[in-house]
């Protein structure tokens, strides 16, 4: 990825993503990021002729996949009052990027983090991984294993109906966008999981294991010096990596402070986007799957100018405040169709 | 999002207390032992360290089980534990290993790339006797439209450990590999 556009110093923050310990209430769930309707028309119009040939499991992408399942509701988390609704919207909007999948009201960083991470380095294996089947259901392949270790690709058939709360909209992971593979993506793997609930809090090589059927190796760099923790980051941006924070340490009472001080939230998953040096400085470019919540001064402004969540972190900050890098492998994507593009 | 568990939030008052677990057993992959729930892992230790530098999941079993607590039985999802355990079985391959078809495919795979590579398997066995507390899980989730502040949220999970929990409610056993970094 190329970071020339950031430059934001992370030296002098003010803005803490996290409110006070006291105020700790049950999560409400974010508005719904709707499309016009007459756009989305086009849209979808737009989707349903790239999306038929999209799909992948051609069989040398993913030799073992098993005919997809009947069409899966995943249960809804019990005593919340959502329900399922529709949402309308293209599949795709051209190659899938990190900036669309934007975590909602479910702790699901770890999943949505890797979904960024896989589209910012393989975007034509998240392509390759749902299919519109082209009678309002989605085929999404979701990687389990065996007990030996070894991967299998299930599909799972959904319908395109997303979690929604009553007068607020969709509420789980979303486009800004109006695209709709993340939430999809999303759904599939919930119905992996039987039901959303079991994806409310995970770890990112569970996600990415699932996503790429590649094995997903796990470094905790909590003793590293920034040294050893640049040289695990070697690979970012060719390899899906996801960073994370630690909900408190023991043996720092004030971990979650500081962390809120420097833009970063406990017990998060981040995707890393790259890496650069610039002037000396070694950095590494971080993506909250929120899609916002970064760096910023006393009036709330992003440092970088932008609150896409986005922001980079001296290797110094990242070694300290990070507590673990997972690194997943590339996906197996069957060769380009000529002619088909998207 | 902060989901809502009665039952296990209506044990908080009890503190620490025992429980023995149901489920439906199954042959773990190392240890060929009989359990309700087994993960497995992998990793490479840098010399002289005492944990794995690089560590990769083996599998995890997914089915749910049942805890019998002292206030009855209550039915348990994964995401629902954090698990504090012994090893089961400790296993560690050299590269000399790499052919003789004794270690799994993917921990081989590994050998030619590193060496030791090393294996631990961790396993909830029916009808044992584990000690267990409610604990609560604090996290963020993003913010409302038009605000910039985080939401709070809490989950309640059940803390499961085969050692007793400290007078202060600490685990004495570290988190299993699956749940040492859990996030939201």
């Amino acid at each position: 990825m190329d970071l020339s556009g950031v430059s934001a110093p992370v030296d002098d923050f003010s803005w803490s993503p996290t409110v006070s310990a006291d105020d700790v209430e049950p999560a409400s769930t974010p508005a719904s990021s709707g499309v016009d309707d007459a756009a989305a028309a086009v849209q979808a119009q737009v989707a349903a002729a790239l999306n038929a040939s999209t799909f992948a499991p051609p069989a040398e992408a993913t030799p073992d996949a098993i005919a997809p399942k009947r069409v899966t509701q995943p249960e809804l988390p019990s005593g919340t009052g959502l329900s399922y609704g529709e949402v309308s919207g293209p599949l795709f909007k051209g190659p899938p990027t990190p900036q669309e999948a934007v975590q909602g009201g479910l702790g699901d960083c770890f999943y949505v983090a890797s979904l960024a991470a896989v589209a910012e380095v393989q975007p034509e294996a998240i392509k390759q991984g749902i299919s519109d089947n082209g009678d309002g259901t989605y085929s999404v392949r979701v990687f389990g294993k065996t007990s030996d270790g070894t991967f299998v690709p299930q599909l799972f058939q959904v319908n395109g109906e997303v979690p929604v709360a009553p007068g607020v909209g969709q509420v789980f992971t979303q486009s800004e966008d109006g695209s709709r593979w993340a939430s999809l993506y999303e759904k599939g793997f919930a119905a992996a999981n039987e039901g959303y609930a079991n994806i409310d809090g995970g770890i990112p090589p569970t996600a990415l294991e699932a996503i790429t059927g590649k094995p997903a190796s796990w470094t905790n760099i909590e003793k590293m010096s920034p040294n050893e923790v640049w040289g695990v980051l070697q690979g970012a941006g060719t390899v899906p990596m996801v960073a994370g924070t630690e909900p408190v340490r023991d043996d720092d009472p004030y971990y979650a402070s500081r962390l809120g001080v420097r833009g970063l939230v406990p017990g998060h998953g981040y995707t890393v986007l790259g890496t650069s040096t610039e002037e000396g400085q070694r950095s590494v470019l971080v993506r909250n799957p929120w899609g916002q919540g970064e760096p910023a001064n006393a009036k709330g402004m992003a440092l970088d100018g932008v609150n896409d969540g986005v922001f980079k972190v001296r290797i110094e900050d990242f070694s300290q405040y990070f507590s673990f890098v997972a690194k997943g492998g590339l996906a197996d994507v069957a060769p380009a169709r000529p002619g088909v593009g998207g | 999002m902060g989901l809502p568990n009665l039952a296990l939030a209506s044990l908080r008052d009890l503190g620490p207390f025992t429980i023995t677990l149901q489920g439906e057993a199954t042959e773990a992959f190392l240890s060929q032992r009989p359990c309700v729930y087994f993960e497995w892992s992998y990793g490479v230790k840098a010399p002289g360290a005492s944990d794995w530098t690089v560590s990769w999941s083996g599998y995890r079993t997914s089915s749910p089980f049942t805890a019998l607590t002292p206030r009855g039985p209550l039915p348990i999802n994964l995401n629902e534990v954090r698990l504090f355990l012994s090893p089961a079985v400790e296993r560690e391959w050299s590269r000399a290993d790499k052919d003789k078809g004794e270690a799994p495919k993917v921990v081989a795979q590994r050998l030619a790339a590193h060496t030791p590579v090393s294996a631990a398997e961790h396993c909830l066995e029916a009808g044992r006797e584990y000690f267990a507390v409610v604990s609560a899980e604090d996290f963020n989730l993003p913010p409302a439209a038009g605000s910039r502040v985080a939401k709070k949220a809490r989950q309640w999970v059940l803390w499961i450990s085969d050692q007793p929990f400290s007078a202060e409610g600490k685990p004495q056993v570290a988190p299993t590999p699956t749940y040492q970094h859990w996030n939201h």
